[in-house]
Parts: C-alpha cells; sequence; structure tokens
C-alpha cells in the first residue's frame, strides 16, 4: 500500500536524532503543561513557537506536534490524583479517577490512563495516515443542522452523569446551561446575564469554573474535616492495575478510540464531548451502571482513550482542509505560516515528506510519552503522601497562576474563587457537578446550531429535517429519550443512590 | 530551631536581593529591558501569524525580546484596554488593526463612550493590509461574480452569507457588497473565520467574503471559488480573479495590522520604536516569514498610519451609523 | 430547614433571577428566536423543578446551623484569604502576594510554626517563580518589586 510506503520513508525522516530529540522534548514539555492545571497545550505551544524560529520547519511541527498530544496524557494526573481536572477534557477523568485514589487505586487508574491514552493516540494517528481527504469531507457536511441533532444526543446523555436523583440531576443541567448563556450571543452580539462586566462578556470560561468546582471546591470541602488525612501507601503491585481491571478496560479503550476520533473530527468547540460521550457510553453498556462515579475503571479507560483519540481527529481538519478547530492547532498553524508551509487542502500533496515525517513523529511521540508516564505513576502517587495541610496550599496556588495564565487575568480567578464555593456549596447539598459542568459546553453550542440553523432557513423549521445526517442523530436521540422515559418511570424517579459515599 | 532561623535568613536574604537586582535603574538606552506586546485577539490568528514573526525579528533590531502575550475578550477591548492604560514608557505596545477601528466606532456610534478611544493610542507602524475576498462553494454554480449578483437579485432573501461574527472584518466586506449592489441576504454569523469557512466548504451557506490568507489555499485546493477580490489590485497569487472594481463597483474591504503605543510615550522612544518597525518589514528574513500574506504587505510608518485610521474610521463610521439605524441592534 | 428544601430554595431564587432578566431581552419571533428564549426557557425549567423539589421533600435532617458554620471557619477563612491574593495579585505582585498568601495559609490555617510556614512559603513560592517566570516565561504581574 502506497501510504505504508510514504510511512516507511515518513519513519527514516522522522528519526533522525535530531528529530528524536526534539520529539521527546516536545512530549515532555507537553506532559509538565499538561499537568500543570490552566496551563494548557495551548500554552506551552505559544511559548515555545520563538524556539522554533532556528528550527527547520519538520523539526518545528514535530516538536510542537508533541506538546499538543503529549498535553492530553499529562491531563489527566491531577484529575486522578486531586480532582483537578487539568484541562477542559480532562473534567470527565475525576468523576471515576479520584474515586479510584481515594480507594487506593491511583496507580491503577493512571496506569490504564496511560495506556489507553497510547492505544487512542496511536489509533488516532492510524485513522489521520489512512483516512484523512475521505474524513475531511465528511466533517464539512456537518453543518449547524447536523451538530445540533448530535449535540441533542450529548444533552440527552448528560443524564447519565449524575448519580441522584433525576431532578436534581436536571437542575444541574439546566443551571449549567443557564451559565453558559452568560456573555455576548454570537448570533446577534446582545449581552446576556453581564451586568455591564466587560469581562464577562465572553462568557465564564469552561477551565476557571471547572477547576474551581471540581478543584478548589474539594479543597474547600476537605478542610471541614480534619487536617490529617488517611494516606495511602500503595505497595508497587498496587501501582498497575490487576488482570481484571486491566480486561474490563479494553473495551472501553477500543471504542473510546473511535468514539474520540470520530469526535475530534468535528468543526466547533466539541471536543471535550469525547471524554463524555465515552464515559456515558460505557455507563450505558456496563453491567452495574451504578457504580460509575465510584471508582470503575472503565469510568477512567474510555474517556482518556477517547480524549487522546480527539487530538488525533482534530488533526483531520488541519492537515486536510487547512482549518484548525482548536486553538492549540490554530497557534500550530501560525508556527507552519511562519516556516513558508501553507496549511491548506493541498498541504499533504505538496509537502508529502513534511506531512509523513509528521505522522511517523506521531506513533514515535505517543510511544515516548507511555514510556515517559508510566515510570512517573510511582512519582506521582508518591505525592499523595505529601502531608495534606502542606498539599492543599500548593495545590491552591498552582491552580491560581494556572487560572490566570489563561487570560492573563484577575477576573477569571475571581470566576475560580466563587464557583469554588459553589462546588462546595453543591456537595453539600448532594447534588453531582459533572452535569453542570459539561452542561455549560454543550447548552451554548446547542442554542447557537439551532438558531444558526433557523437563521439559514429564514425561520423555517423544515431544514431540520431535510438533512440526512440530522435525521440519524435525531432517530438516536428518540431512541434515547425512549430508554430514558422508560428507565424513569420502572425507578420511580429516584436515582440510582445505593451504596453511595455522600456527595460526589 | 536554630537551622530553621539561619535557613529562613538565607531564604528571605535572597529573595532581598533578587528584587535589589532588578530595581537597579542605571540609565541606559531603550530597551533596557523585554518589551510586552499585546494581542487583543486570542492565539491563533491573524494577528498572531504577523506579530509573532515581527517580534522574533524585532529582537534582533532592538537587542532586547519582545513577547507576544494573548490578552483576548471583549471583542478585543480588553486588551485594547490594557494596551492603552499601561505606562507610557515603550515597554507595552498593542497589535492595533481594524478590529480596534470598528469596535470603538460602534461605541461611539450607539451613543456610548468608548473606554479608550484612537486618541489614546501613538501609531508605531503598521505591518500589513490584508484584503478580504468573495468565495462561493466549489459545487455552487456562480462561476463569476456577475452570476452571483444575478441570481440573488433574482432571489432576494433566499441566499446566505457567513461570516466570522457580527462586525468582524469579514461581515464588512459582505456587507459593502450587498449594499453596493442593493441586494438582500441572510446572514449567519459564526464563531472566527475557521468555523465560517468551513461552512461554506460544506455548502452551508451561499457565499461569504474572508480574508485571502485563508481563503486562497482552499481555492487551490478545489474547496471554493473564489469570485472577487475586495482590493484595489488583483492578487498576485491568485491573478486570474478580478477586483470587485473592474467588474462593476468599487468594493474594498480589507484589515490593517500594526503597532501601537499608548497615547503618552515619550517622543524619542515612539521614534526608536517607529525605527525599528520599518527596519523590520523590509527585512528579509521577515517578508520571507509572511510571504503568503505576500501581496499585501503594505507597511506603513507611524504618521501615514495615524491619518489612515482616522479615513478607515471615518469611513467604517458610515457603513456603522447604517447598522445602527437599520437596527443591527448590538449590545442595546 | 432541611438540605433539600434550602438547594431547591437556592433554584428557585437562581431562576426568578433568570426569569427576569431573560425577560428583559429580545425574544425575537416563532421562527427567530432571539437571545432571550433559551434562558426564558431554562429558568422556567429550573423553576419548576425547584417547586418539584421543594414540595416532594418532606422530611429529611434539619439543618444545624450553629453546628454547621462553626466547622466551616477554615473554609471561609480559606476563601477570605484567596479574595486577598487576587486583590493583591496585580498591585502586589506575583512574588510578594503569593508567598504572603501560602505563610499565611501554613500558619493561620494549617497550624505550623511561624519559621516553618515561613520556609514553606518561601520555598514554595520561589520554586513557583522559577518554573511559571523562568521555564514557563509566564507574563505575571510584577507588582511593587519589579521582580
Amino acid at each position: 500500500m502506497d501510504a505504508f510506503i510514504d510511512l516507511y520513508n515518513g519513519f527514516q525522516n522522522a528519526l533522525t536524532l535530531h528529530n528524536i530529540y526534539l520529539c521527546f522534548l516536545g512530549c515532555l514539555w507537553g506532559s509538565m503543561v499538561g499537568v500543570l492545571p490552566g496551563i494548557g497545550p495551548l500554552a506551552g505551544i505559544t511559548l515555545l513557537i520563538p524556539a522554533t524560529y532556528g528550527l527547520d520547519v519538520t523539526g518545528a511541527i514535530i516538536m510542537l506536534a508533541g506538546i499538543y498530544y503529549g498535553a492530553m496524557y499529562g491531563g489527566s494526573t491531577t484529575s486522578i490524583l486531586m480532582n483537578i481536572p487539568g484541562e477542559s477534557a480532562s473534567v470527565v477523568t475525576c468523576l471515576d479517577g479520584y474515586r479510584m485514589t481515594q480507594k487506593g487505586r491511583a496507580g491503577a487508574a493512571l496506569f490504564i490512563a496511560a495506556f489507553g491514552s497510547w492505544v487512542g493516540g496511536t489509533l488516532s494517528v492510524l485513522g489521520v495516515m489512512l483516512l484523512a481527504p475521505v474524513l475531511a469531507n465528511l466533517a464539512t457536511k456537518f453543518g449547524p443542522t447536523e451538530i445540533f441533532a448530535l449535540l441533542l444526543v450529548a444533552f440527552l446523555l448528560l443524564g447519565s452523569l449524575g448519580t441522584g436523583s433525576f431532578l436534581k440531576t436536571s437542575a444541574m443541567v439546566i443551571l449549567g446551561m443557564l451559565a453558559g448563556t452568560v456573555g455576548m450571543d454570537t448570533l446577534t452580539g446582545v449581552y446576556r446575564f453581564t451586568h455591564g462586566m466587560r469581562d464577562l462578556y465572553d462568557g465564564l470560561g469552561f477551565v476557571p469554573v471547572a477547576m474551581g468546582m471540581f478543584g478548589i471546591g474539594e479543597i474547600l470541602s476537605a478542610t471541614e474535616q480534619s487536617m490529617v488525612r488517611e494516606v495511602y501507601r500503595p505497595r508497587l503491585r498496587e501501582l498497575l492495575t490487576n488482570w481484571e481491571e486491566f480486561r474490563a478496560s479494553i473495551g472501553p479503550i477500543l471504542r473510546g478510540s473511535g468514539i474520540g476520533f470520530f469526535i475530534g473530527l468535528l468543526p466547533g468547540a466539541a471536543h471535550i464531548l469525547s471524554s463524555f460521550v465515552s464515559y456515558t457510553v460505557e455507563k450505558r453498556l456496563a453491567k452495574r451502571p451504578e457504580e460509575f462515579g465510584h471508582g470503575r475503571i472503565e469510568g477512567v479507560a474510555g474517556p482518556e482513550t477517547a480524549n487522546n483519540a480527539a487530538t488525533g481527529g482534530a488533526m483531520v481538519p488541519f492537515l486536510s482542509l487547512g482549518i484548525p478547530t482548536t486553538p492549540a492547532i490554530a497557534v500550530i498553524m501560525v508556527a507552519l505560516l511562519i516556516h513558508g508551509v501553507r496549511p491548506g487542502p493541498l498541504f499533504i500533496s505538496e509537502n508529502p515528506k513534511l506531512f509523513w515525517s509528521l505522522i511517523a513523529s506521531m506513533y514515535l511521540g505517543n510511544l515516548i510519552l507511555v514510556a515517559l508516564n508510566l515510570p512517573l505513576i510511582g512519582l506521582f502517587v508518591s505525592l499523595l503522601r505529601v502531608p495534606f495541610r502542606i498539599l492543599f496550599p500548593v495545590v491552591l496556588f498552582i491552580c491560581l497562576i494556572g487560572t490566570y495564565s489563561i487570560n492573563y487575568s484577575s477576573f477569571d480567578l475571581i470566576i475560580l474563587l466563587g464557583f469554588g464555593f459553589l462546588g462546595y456549596f453543591f456537595r453539600k447539598l448532594e447534588y453531582d457537578l459533572a452535569p453542570f459542568v459539561l452542561a455549560l459546553i454543550i447548552g451554548p453550542l446547542m442554542e447557537e446550531a439551532f438558531r444558526q440553523s433557523l437563521m439559514r432557513s429564514g425561520g423555517s423549521p423544515s431544514i431540520f429535517w431535510q438533512s440526512p445526517i440530522a435525521l440519524g442523530f435525531f432517530l438516536i436521540a428518540g431512541v434515547l429519550l425512549g430508554l430514558n422515559i422508560m428507565r424513569g418511570l420502572k425507578s420511580g424517579g429516584r436515582g440510582e443512590k445505593e451504596a453511595s459515599s455522600v456527595g460526589s | 530551631m536554630k537551622r530553621n532561623r539561619s535557613f529562613i535568613f538565607l531564604i528571605m536574604a535572597g529573595v532581598f536581593s533578587l528584587s535589589l537586582v532588578s530595581a537597579n535603574g542605571v540609565k541606559a538606552e531603550f530597551p533596557e529591558r523585554p518589551i510586552t506586546l499585546i494581542n487583543p485577539q486570542a492565539p491563533g490568528g491573524a494577528n498572531d501569524a504577523l506579530a509573532r514573526p515581527f517580534a522574533a525579528v524585532a529582537e534582533k533590531y532592538l537587542g532586547k525580546p519582545v513577547v507576544v502575550v494573548n490578552k483576548p475578550g471583549a471583542s478585543g477591548m480588553i486588551g485594547n484596554i490594557a494596551g492603552a492604560q499601561a505606562a507610557p514608557d515603550g515597554y507595552t505596545l498593542t497589535i492595533g488593526s481594524t478590529l480596534m477601528t470598528i469596535v470603538m466606532d460602534w461605541e461611539v456610534i450607539n451613543g456610548r463612550k468608548p473606554e479608550v478611544y484612537r486618541n489614546d493610542y501613538v501609531s508605531i507602524g503598521v505591518l500589513s493590509v490584508i484584503p478580504t475576498v468573495l468565495s462561493v462553494p466549489y459545487g455552487s454554480s456562480w462561476k463569476t461574480l456577475a452570476d452571483a449578483v444575478r441570481e440573488i437579485k433574482g432571489k432576494p432573501s433566499q441566499y446566505t452569507f457567513c461570516s466570522a461574527g457580527l462586525l468582524s472584518p469579514t461581515h464588512l466586506g459582505s456587507e459593502r457588497f450587498v449594499r453596493a449592489y442593493g441586494l438582500k441576504c441572510r446572514h449567519v454569523p459564526y464563531k472566527g473565520g475557521g468555523p465560517a469557512l468551513t461552512a461554506l466548504v460544506g455548502g452551508h451557506a451561499d457565499f461569504t467574503t474572508q480574508f485571502s490568507l485563508t481563503s486562497i489555499p482552499l481555492a487551490r485546493g478545489n474547496k471554493l471559488r473564489i469570485l472577487a477580490v475586495q482590493a484595489p489590485a488583483r492578487i498576485k497569487s491568485i491573478p486570474d480573479v478580478p477586483t470587485f472594481k473592474e467588474t462593476g463597483m468599487k468594493v474594498e474591504n480589507g484589515m490593517w495590522l500594526g503597532l501601537v503605543a499608548p497615547k503618552n510615550t515619550p517622543a524619542p522612544v515612539v521614534e526608536k520604536l517607529r525605527e525599528v518597525t520599518a527596519k523590520v518589514t523590509k527585512d528579509p528574513t521577515y517578508v520571507e516569514a509572511i510571504r503568503d500574506l505576500g501581496e499585501e504587505v503594505r507597511s506603513m510608518d507611524g504618521n501615514e498610519l495615524a491619518k489612515y485610521w482616522d479615513q478607515e474610521s471615518e469611513e467604517i463610521s458610515k457603513l456603522l451609523t447604517q447598522f445602527a439605524k437599520e437596527g443591527l441592534k448590538i449590545n442595546p | 430547614m432541611t438540605k433539600e428544601r434550602f438547594g431547591s430554595l437556592f433554584l428557585l431564587l437562581v431562576g426568578g433571577y433568570a426569569l427576569i432578566h431573560s425577560l428583559r431581552l429580545p425574544l425575537g419571533n416563532w421562527n427567530q428566536p432571539g437571545p432571550g428564549v433559551f434562558p426564558l426557557i431554562l429558568s422556567l425549567l429550573l423553576s419548576a423543578i425547584g417547586v418539584a423539589l421543594l414540595v416532594s421533600s418532606k422530611g429529611g435532617n434539619p439543618f444545624n446551623w450553629k453546628d454547621s458554620l462553626s466547622r466551616q471557619n477554615k473554609t471561609w477563612a480559606i476563601m477570605g484569604l484567596t479574595a486577598g491574593f487576587i486583590v493583591g495579585f496585580n498591585r502586589l505582585g506575583f512574588v510578594f502576594t503569593s508567598g504572603l498568601y501560602l505563610f499565611l495559609l501554613f500558619f493561620w490555617i494549617c497550624r505550623f510554626r511561624v519559621q516553618i510556614a515561613a520556609v514553606l512559603a518561601a520555598g514554595i513560592t520561589g520554586a513557583g517563580w522559577y518554573l511559571f517566570v523562568k521555564i514557563l516565561n509566564l507574563q505575571l504581574p510584577p507588582g511593587l518589586w519589579r521582580v
């Protein structure tokens, strides 16, 4: 097959000592910024652009791409260990990952996260390599109508995130959507709920809200109890998954790769959905879904694989159309422009060597990352041994600086603190946090897609049933709704809270 | 106990001496320390694509690094305000562009006093002027501008154009087009040029005016077709595409990108900055780096920019006033 | 006043606020919903859920205000300190504010001895400075000492 011959050449090119070194640097740097909450691949890439001026274009893009998918590996670390989402896609990992830590299985969680990330990353590169042009066309078929249909499905899945009563989960979903409307409405320019505060014109910002609710909220709750927390001293055996956990993770990992890759393809800010959809799919497929949210390894394996697969998927529109779908990729595009390379539909055909070297380096990079992250598991787990009273101020400090670094805005810190309090507040009242945070993203996207569709059709709703893709998703949504209603009727509106620890 | 005390003392001494080092004020030439360049847009846009190479090359001439800092928000106002209110010592510059003009003039037209305005800045220079081009999906039956105009006139309010956002330069481009020809179209705003172009390529809109930089690669890849250019002259990399002027009406639209500093920056510093900017725009490394924005690299020096800016503001204000009157009610 | 009721009241409060504000926004018409429609629907739903929860929450443990508040001292203190950090951050600069913040957290909340608190605070601030300013090259506010 042609592709594999080109790949072989790409490997030859990529495996020069120089390029391997750059790939390693990129992955290392990416992991580091990924671990630090708030500072994500965007900041990491932006910071290193000046360093790439002296490099040749192949080396530059290898390094920058390394940062990009490297950050996805690191993002799960703080989610699992401390319930602090390192960045948007890692929120879902907090749900079961942190529970596993509390049960002493932190090592297993970190291991499966790294392993799943490797599989997801590698499979998605395979997808990019073989399917890029075809998939790009598919991605462009998703206009506002189709996106709305897809998001409707996602919205209906939000209900599965809750471990409490249906009413309470719905309340959080609605609250999240309301919070998402804060800011300027992009379709009419009207400001909603901003009260004249310029800092709110662009909305609340997902990272301060998520970090605040999960991380700061957790700290505030924890300090209420005694300062001395149980410290788990895991043995080496416990640093890895046991055979049963590993076997249970295989399905989620494979499914997560597919889901993540597909969602990563789509235009728009839907990438966080990759981990979320994977989580809800796994929960629905599980034999005992009520255990999700209490430390099931599938709840870590699936989402972590999905969000790494999504990074590969996100490269597809960029490599085959020249359109970046995430801010991090946009910055990579700028770096390419600076080096005189024009991204666009002809990128692959005009720069075959560059493209294949990049693909080869992505395989390599994923390997490097898993090799980097696995030994570090022991190190990270031992971080848990640090007494809580020393750890939490440090964590607060890092969260504050990390959040500030996103937009260099002190207002974001106010949001962080405010939602930290809300997270604490909701925990006390036993409301689930995850539906809120995810609805924050899905709600506005859904509304925007809906209204864009109507704007296009001049107000006629027929546009919704004229698109086959949209109809397909509406069908799925209908099935989901039906299942939800049936389940709701059966359990009498109460939730799955059986042997659960309080709050989440 | 004793160990702790001396340890603390050492640390305090360390922190203290660090601060001493920086506060050392020997009068040297400007610049003595790195310069911050505020980009009021999110990372990865046209601003970045010009600003970062500039920063890299300017370091050569200035002797100190120029660090690009993204301060996005409120259509650029957050960065604009930060730039205007920074200390006027030449160490904080801002990327000025047509976006600034639009957002500030819109406030004025709606009877509100913008927090900062053109006269809060002193112009340093222009890095480029990027024109917009009119594109249609590749599968569209419109092959020339005349086709498009005819079809749209024939079915008023049936065709849609997409834009990168309300009141973005690309939106203005489409508005200028439809108003010049007396057309009625539907408008669907998207969040940025990328999503807008994706929508166009997928056939979810009938036409759009986007920057040449982002449209031309897609045209070369046969994902869309460029019908006309909203610039005074044809673009070299697409020599077959006529300008609007050639085919009928003079419709021009574009975005300038340059540097501005807070208004009370001392004159010698401004001079130095202007000098460096002029040198950078002629520097072969820089020109090579932005070759793809290439054709319309018009650099202007500070004084030219000031005049150009005033003219642009006047012209755009006319357009914005029409919007306001017709009820493009933004931020009522 | 039980936990459940407290929660429902909160929902009703937010729902009411959102309702009032979304009615002030342009609502458009059936075919072209304006920016106010979505928040309006949400606020109505939220209020409905609030009422439903209020009604269905019969019984439940009553809140013990005093007990709860006394245990929350630390929480409020941490929030207060963090608020102070935010206020001081831009004016006093990264190094000073962080150092002070950490010191107060260690000394006051975690009850370390003064010396240890100071050492920890200084050490972490220093490490943070090195990581964030030197390695990551973030432009953190220099404050009074231009560090």
